[in-house]
């Protein structure tokens, strides 16, 4: 080394050791600006790690939750060894899977149904096939050649021994299939080998000994390699990488020419990819934001340690010292002091990181290798203690103001802030944009309301506290110096109050913006599950009333009342467009009282079950079980009855006899219940005819006539001889003949025409309540709705943005459910029976497991509180609201340290100020009463200015980050909670905080024997 | 060959409340080598000087060559270099000056260490300052064990450490006991001469005369005076055609604004004007009751006060006397203000007594001084704690309010001792658009207006040109035989001692 760079060197290393002196000897002073720095590291770090555990758990939940069968990546090759379907294509297979996942690959073989020794199999192998299969009898099979190929029995019957031309299978035990997935679903395996219900599946356990047998070495096969999938095997930021690889997997493969497929959940693994990015930006959103907190909260701190390096900087300026020396001096010194802070705040990050993914269960280390032991996770790490070290610098050696103009660089500073603000406000929903790609303004959007309201306080407060105190006149005289020394330094004044409602009004936001995610899933779990639970026709297609009556669903525990609702679904005419896809919903009279539903449109309830019309019927005899009647001309058309069962089912009857006298007996389920309709329709036969000639193009003939229909009548008396009943559809209308009537008709395919009561709803559009954009399709208040099989028209009563269970995209009509079903079973009898029982009430524990229990086991059952449950147990929910609750403890903790450090302040900052004050004849009990007043009055500024600025932050983030706790869409969309009670609570906790931070310094403040001089003053 | 040679230094400094010059077209030459020191009241810009020396402050207008270089144009750089290299600053604070967290090694080490010299060479040299200053044992402690003489012959040795071509010492004994001022006025001397370092040495304290090969006296940032070693003091005349008499002279002379010259034995000779009154100190038109009554407002017995190890006043018994200016003089640190902040009840006294109107201040509490004050005492501070946002008349409002005094009465008051001190037509302005010199007016005006039976006054000229100092020391006096008020005055300009009616003089340095 020359000696001008020796030189140089001892130059730069003389700021640096001045520095390391002085960071060693004021541990003190400087450990209140570490702890700051620290706090804000775990906190970015930590959320950092907590969001990626999180994401983490997202991920093993989804894969948790698949069916074992396609929790797994699956490339199937099917063909022959002529097409390439060969044993060869394993290691081409093998590195293909390799390549997505390095879990332990499952090969397997499905051979087609074959006939050996006179039994029909169906021939199988998985390599290691002990794993997949649980013994009954015998054992594993241990070799499979072309001499002798052992196999198990998983089904059906055969005889030990199966030999044919070059085949020899011995079966040494017996079994079934312990998973899925090797062969995937059931029907997999039908498709692959046909009946398998039928053909007994024979498991060797060598893919490759199978293949080699001579009797298959042509055949048709279906040969798999299976990577299962642990739920903990897929990190988040390895979904893409995965996709992407199966995606050339897939192109790379197809060119072989040979039929490969290859699966993976990928529609899962992408959407828990992209709710846990996106509830990560939250939390990082909110994480960043307190962290950015604690850094203005490092500025106030920063004063501790302002006075002896400053004074330091002018010693050693006076010495000669360059400007490079001296910010090398200052630069060492603030970054001595910020090191151990974001040493220490990445300690605390790993712990609570570790102790967060113990809790989760997931793996300690990998998630902690994911997150924070990665580099750019110390990257983070670096570039936060460089930002902490200069904010610390820009404290100690503030910039000199820049002014363009009359214009501060605040101000400049405050219109772009405005400027984005607006522009964020500007732009329509950010889901995508929080999902996929991050919007910048909207993740900076607490900062921006923060920085703006900061430069607010700090341009328009000093002003008007040189005003109010110029009018302070009239004040006692502890008001009247709180107000004028307050004056005095309106810029630091200002800090305060700026710092107070930065701080606070983030613990507000977080405090209500975690109350309205909570709220949020509770409107979600209401909104999926209206009442304490939900029973509909499931799988089975039973309705719920047939697997129960009403009375036994409202005997379940903790349910008041069992509600019928119809949903049928209908479509809306669009002038132009395609119809819209309507649910019709028919709530039983008073059934909307007993549901949560959040749009609930005031007064139109009432509207909708004024004039309710109920389904009107013709009484059967009581003890009838036979009914007949006579019809002419006889045998020309089908003639049924539509009988309504007192349980409020429908049963149609079949009319039916030799000659003009037809008769049916009355179905147990019926007697005692109501004649609805009379059905003509066409004779099956013709009706098949006319669809024929349709079809063909030819076109229907038709059928017309009259038909005279006597009184019809029971077992046990008359029933009615049709005066009074009305035509519907292709018959015309009745007139009287003899003790009956006689109506035309004109049949064409297989319409029909009714003959029933006159009903109330006849001729008059029945009330509903829409949604807005089935009314925008009304004509006026009336709409017309296409069920399947008719129309119905209906009066609009009602507009609400939403209505439970009906996904967002679809519209709905709400309609009395009595009057619905009038209206659609008078003309269609048994078209509108209850699909779901809506069970209101207080629901409780044990409502899941009864409902999951016969008789209810047949339906489809979906539970209140298991929704909320499922909804609060979301990793992602969880964090974010642990999060929020963190920064609102931290903020509200920052606005009372910040207090008690303004406070503290006055007493020794000011210590000149006091001195005079005293030295002019004020008791020092009158300024410890001035310096309480003035901290107060900038803590009100601050509970007054945070409160806005939180409900500020809330409205904006609710209206523009539309995503629910569990950072997917909701449904409903959020809505801000009015938390009253909650900012109420928390300004009581700031309100005494910071009587605390304003009593504590100035209880033994001024109390000494004398007052302290000012330095200058001395001697 | 000349060290030092400025030539009309004009020295402004610009704030938000207006220009206020330093130095107003001095001159001044140092030959190297020669110690010199700059004597003056405060703010007469000899700080100013100091730091236009070291290129801490640029010039306004003027030369300032230092060893032939420009100093006043250098670049931040080349000022850091020069001063690394060529300066070494000596300062009044010591604890201001010395790193509390360096031990007295590093400290004398640190400028050399800043220049790039190897550390056994610069350790060497800290170790032969330390023990040639007798403090070789104080090594490795911290500046904070040992005692201020102690402390402030490491800043000598700190500041001469890199061998310094010129030695800047501002009040170097400022903060010390006559004994140590005296000790650390002999090292200087002594480290220079061996050095052959040029030195410039500021103070109040006559004692540093004694080192020094010449003395010059400025005033309103001009030399006016300088003193040679023969005893002989010379008024200096500047090359712009106009010569300042000290006023003291001018006084005795019978001068009064104007003065004819005549040549005079090869000299000029001034003659004052005929008829001419001499410059009277000011009596009071009437004297208020209190003014008859010329007994003690305040007496001191025995009172000693010290900090730490430092006795400021050492068993002080005085007594001060209605309806009189008193002015308490010394040098700095010579316990001036502590003296006002025990008559102030501001600072009680480690022994012996205060009464005020005849009331003893050891009696009472914190709270019962204050109520005290606020009846008896006015006391205006050097740091008054006027609100740059209220008016002058509102500042003093405000302060009379805690008086228990009403607003309109006082702001009748305020109107007329701000009248007193030449500030009517400043009445309603904001103080934070007021001079520094203006704004101590309002301070001495607030403290006037509160009518106390005694006013305290900490350096009232510190601030101000020599005509609002003469103003101030005239309404003192007028306010003083006026009201009957005992004003006590803490200062060391002559200006305020010749209008005393008595003066005190603190800290005189052992013969």
């Amino acid at each position: 080394m020359s000696t001008s760079l020796r030189t140089e060197a001892r130059r730069l290393a003389a700021p640096i050791r001045v520095a390391r002196a002085r960071v060693a000897a004021r541990r003190g002073p400087a450990a209140l600006v570490a702890v700051s720095v620290a706090v804000a590291a775990a906190l970015l770090l930590g959320v950092q790690g907590g969001a990626s555990a999180a994401s983490q758990q997202t991920v093993s939940r989804t894969i948790a939750a698949l069916a074992p069968e396609a929790r797994a990546i699956r490339l199937v090759a099917v063909g022959t060894p002529g097409s390439g379907a060969g044993a060869d294509l394993d290691p081409r297979a093998t590195a293909a899977l390799h390549r997505l996942t390095p879990a332990p690959l499952v090969r397997t073989a499905l051979l087609p149904l074959s006939r050996i020794g006179g039994t029909t199999i169906s021939p199988a192998a998985i390599d290691a096939v002990g794993r997949w299969v649980t013994l009954r009898s015998g054992r594993l099979p241990e070799r499979c050649d072309p001499q002798l190929c052992e196999v198990i029995r998983v089904a059906g019957e055969t005889p030990k021994q199966l030999a044919g031309p070059g085949i020899r299978l011995q079966v040494v035990g017996e079994g079934v299939l312990s998973s899925a997935l090797p062969f995937g679903s059931a029907d997999n395996v039908g498709a692959s080998a046909g009946n398998r219900k039928t053909a007994p599946l024979l498991l060797a356990g060598d893919v490759a000994g199978l293949l080699s047998i001579p009797a298959f070495s042509s055949a048709y096969r279906t040969l798999g390699w299976v990577a299962p999938l642990q739920p903990d095997s897929i990190r988040p930021w390895q979904i893409a990488g995965l996709l992407e690889r199966s995606a050339e997997a897939q192109s790379s493969l197809a060119a072989t020419g040979v039929d490969f497929r290859l699966t993976a959940p990928e529609r899962q693994l992408v959407a828990a990819r992209s709710a846990s990015t996106a509830a990560e930006r939250r939390l990082q959103l909110v994480g960043g934001e307190a962290a950015a907190l604690l850094l203005a909260f490092l500025l106030l701190t920063a004063f501790t340690i302002r006075r002896g390096l400053t004074a330091e900087w002018e010693r050693l300026e006076r010495r000669g010292a360059r400007r490079s020396q001296l910010w090398l001096f200052a630069l060492t010194e603030s970054a001595a002091v910020t090191l151990p802070g974001v040493a220490v705040g990445w300690l605390l990050a790993v712990v609570s990181t570790a102790v967060i993914a113990h809790w989760a269960s997931l793996p300690v280390r990998a998630t902690l290798s994911d997150s924070l032991l990665t580099w750019p996770a110390a990257g983070l790490a670096l570039a936060g203690w460089a930002i902490a070290t200069l904010v610390l610098l820009a404290a100690l050696r503030p910039p000199a103001v820049v002014r363009v103009g009359p214009l501060q660089a605040a101000d400049l500073l405050a219109a772009g802030a405005l400027a984005a603000l607006l522009l964020a406000a500007g732009r329509s929903s950010s889901t995508a944009a929080l999902a996929a790609e991050p919007d910048p303004l909207l993740a900076m959007l607490p900062v921006l309301v923060a920085l703006l309201a900061a430069l607010l306080i700090g341009r328009l407060l000093p002003p008007l506290l040189r005003l109010a105190g110029r009018r302070s006149g009239g004040l006692p005289l502890a008001g009247r110096l709180a107000v004028i020394t307050l004056a005095r330094a309106p810029g630091r004044a200002a800090a305060a109050a700026a710092f107070l409602v930065v701080s606070l009004g983030l613990a507000l936001f977080a405090a209500s913006y975690r109350q309205t995610l909570v709220q949020g899933q509770r409107d979600q779990a209401d909104f999926a599950v209206p009442v304490a639970a939900i029973a509909s026709s499931g799988a089975r297609l039973v309705p719920p009333l047939e697997a129960a009556p009403a009375a036994r669903f409202a005997a379940l525990p903790g349910i008041g009342q069992a509600l019928p609702v119809d949903r049928i679904p209908a479509t809306a005419p669009s002038s132009g467009g395609p119809p819209a896809a309507v649910d019709v919903i028919g709530v039983p009279p008073g059934g909307l009282d007993s549901i949560s539903w959040r749009e609930r449109p005031t007064g139109a309830q009432g509207d909708l079950s004024a004039g309710q019309a109920r389904l009107r019927g013709v009484p059967l005899p009581a003890g009838a079980r036979r009914l007949s009647m006579r019809v002419q001309p006889a045998g020309r058309v089908d003639v049924s009855l539509s009988l309504r069962t007192p349980a409020g089912g429908f049963v149609s009857v079949s009319l039916t006899g030799p000659a003009a006298e037809l008769a049916a007996p009355i179905p147990a389920a019926a007697q005692g219940g109501q004649l609805i309709a009379l059905r003509v329709t066409r004779r099956a036969a013709g009706a098949l005819s006319d669809e024929h000639q349709g079809a063909e193009g030819s076109g229907s003939t038709g059928q017309a006539g009259a038909l005279r229909l006597g009184p019809l009548r029971s077992d046990a008396g008359s029933v009615t001889g049709w005066q009074g009943f009305v035509a519907r559809g292709v018959l015309a209308s009745p007139r009287a003949a003899g003790g009956g009537v006689v109506v035309r008709y004109a049949l064409v395919g297989g319409t029909g025409g009714v003959l029933r009561p006159a009903q109330a709803t006849d001729g008059r559009p029945i009330p509903v309540i829409v949604s807005p954009d089935l009314a925008g399709r009304a004509a006026g208040d009336l709409v017309q709705l296409s069920l399947p099989g008719r129309q119905l028209a209906a009066r609009i009563v009602g507009v609400a943005e939403r209505f439970p269970t009906v996904p967002a995209g679809r519209g709905f009509a709400v309609a009395d459910g009595t009057t619905l079903e009038t209206a659609l079973n008078a003309d269609a009898p048994g078209t509108a029976v209850p699909s779901e029982v809506w069970l209101a009430g207080a629901g409780g524990d044990g409502l899941g497991r009864a409902l999951r229990a016969p008789p209810f086991d047949v339906l489809d059952v979906r539970v209140h509180d298991e929704e909320l449950r499922r909804l609060e147990a979301d990793p992602l929910a969880r964090g974010a609201e642990i999060t929020l609750l963190a920064a609102a403890a931290l903020g509200m903790a920052l606005a009372i340290g910040g207090l008690l450090l303004t406070t503290q302040g006055g007493v020794t900052d000011e210590r000149s100020t006091l001195y005079d004050l005293e030295a002019q004849g004020v008791a020092p009990a009158t300024l410890r009463r001035q310096i309480r007043l003035r901290s107060a009055l900038v803590a009100v500024l601050g509970a007054i200015g945070g409160l806005a600025m939180g409900l500020v932050l809330a409205h904006f983030t609710v209206q523009l980050v539309t995503i629910s706790a569990g950072a997917e869409p909701p449904d409903p969309p959020l809505r801000g909670a009015g938390a009253t009670l909650l900012l109420a609570a928390m300004l009581a906790v700031y309100a005494a905080g910071s009587a605390v931070a304003v009593l504590l310094p100035t209880a033994r403040a001024l109390r000494e024997p004398a007052p302290l001089r000012p330095t200058g003053d001395l001697p | 060959m000349t060290a030092v040679d400025v030539r009309d230094l004009f020295r402004v400094h610009r704030t938000e409340e207006g220009d206020a010059a330093a130095l107003q077209g001095l001159t001044l030459q140092v030959a190297a080598g020669e110690i010199v020191t700059v004597l003056g009241p405060s703010g007469s810009g000899k700080s100013t000087l100091l730091r236009s020396l070291a290129a801490l402050e640029p010039p306004s207008a003027g030369v300032v060559l230092v060893f032939g270089r420009d100093v006043g144009r250098m670049a931040a750089q080349e000022a850091s270099r020069y001063r690394a290299a060529e300066v070494g600053i000596v300062d009044q604070h010591y604890d201001r000056a010395l790193s509390p967290d360096l031990s007295c090694e590093q400290i004398v080490a640190l400028q050399p260490a800043l220049l790039g010299i190897p550390e056994r060479e610069r350790h060497a040299r800290a170790g032969e300052l330390l023990a040639r200053v007798g403090l070789a044992g104080a090594a490795g402690s911290r500046p904070d064990r040992l005692s201020g003489g102690e402390r402030q012959r490491v800043a000598v040795c700190a500041a001469l450490a890199h061998r310094p071509r010129l030695l800047l010492a501002d009040e170097p004994s400022g903060e010390l006991d006559a004994a140590s001022a005296a000790g650390v006025y002999a090292l200087i001397r002594e480290l220079a001469h061996e050095a052959g370092t040029t030195v410039v040495l500021v103070s109040h304290d006559p004692g540093s005369v004694e080192i020094a090969d010449r003395a010059v006296r400025i005033r309103d940032g001009r030399v006016a005076e300088e003193v040679r070693r023969d005893g002989r003091e010379w008024a200096v005349i500047g090359h712009g055609g106009w010569v300042r008499i000290p006023p003291a002279m001018l006084v005795e002379g019978g001068f009064a604004d104007h003065a004819r010259i005549e040549r005079d034995d090869g000299g000029l000779a001034l003659r004052p004007e005929a008829g001419g009154a001499p410059a009277a100190p000011a009596q009071p038109a009437t004297a208020g009751p209190a003014a008859a009554d010329a007994g003690e407002a305040a007496r001191l017995r025995g009172v000693s006060v010290s900090f730490g190890s430092r006795m400021v006043l050492d068993s002080l018994t005085a007594g001060f006397r209605s309806a009189r200016l008193t002015v308490v003089s010394g040098r700095s640190g010579s316990g001036k203000s502590t003296l006002l902040a025990v008559l102030a009840g501001l600072q009680p006294p480690d022994s012996g007594t205060a009464e005020v109107i005849g009331q003893p201040l050891a009696g009472l509490d914190r709270s019962a001084l204050a109520a005290f004050r606020a009846q008896s005492v006015a006391f205006a501070g050097q740091q008054p704690g006027l609100s740059g946002f209220l008016t002058a008349t509102e500042n003093i409002v405000v302060a009379l309010a805690v008086r228990g005094i009403a607003d309109g009465e006082a702001g009748r008051r305020a109107a007329i001792e701000l009248r007193r001190l030449g500030l009517d037509h400043r009445a309603g302005q904001l103080v934070e658009r007021l001079s520094a010199g203006e704004r101590q007016r309002v301070a001495i005006a607030r403290a006037l207006a509160a009518g106390a039976p005694l006013v305290l006054v900490d350096e009232p000229t510190s601030r101000l040109d020599q005509a609002s100092a003469e103003l101030v020391a005239a309404a003192l006096a007028g306010a003083a035989a006026e009201t009957g008020a005992a004003i006590v005055c803490a200062t060391h300009d002559p200006l305020l001692i010749g209008r005393a009616g008595e003066v005190l003089e603190l800290g005189q340095l052992p013969d």
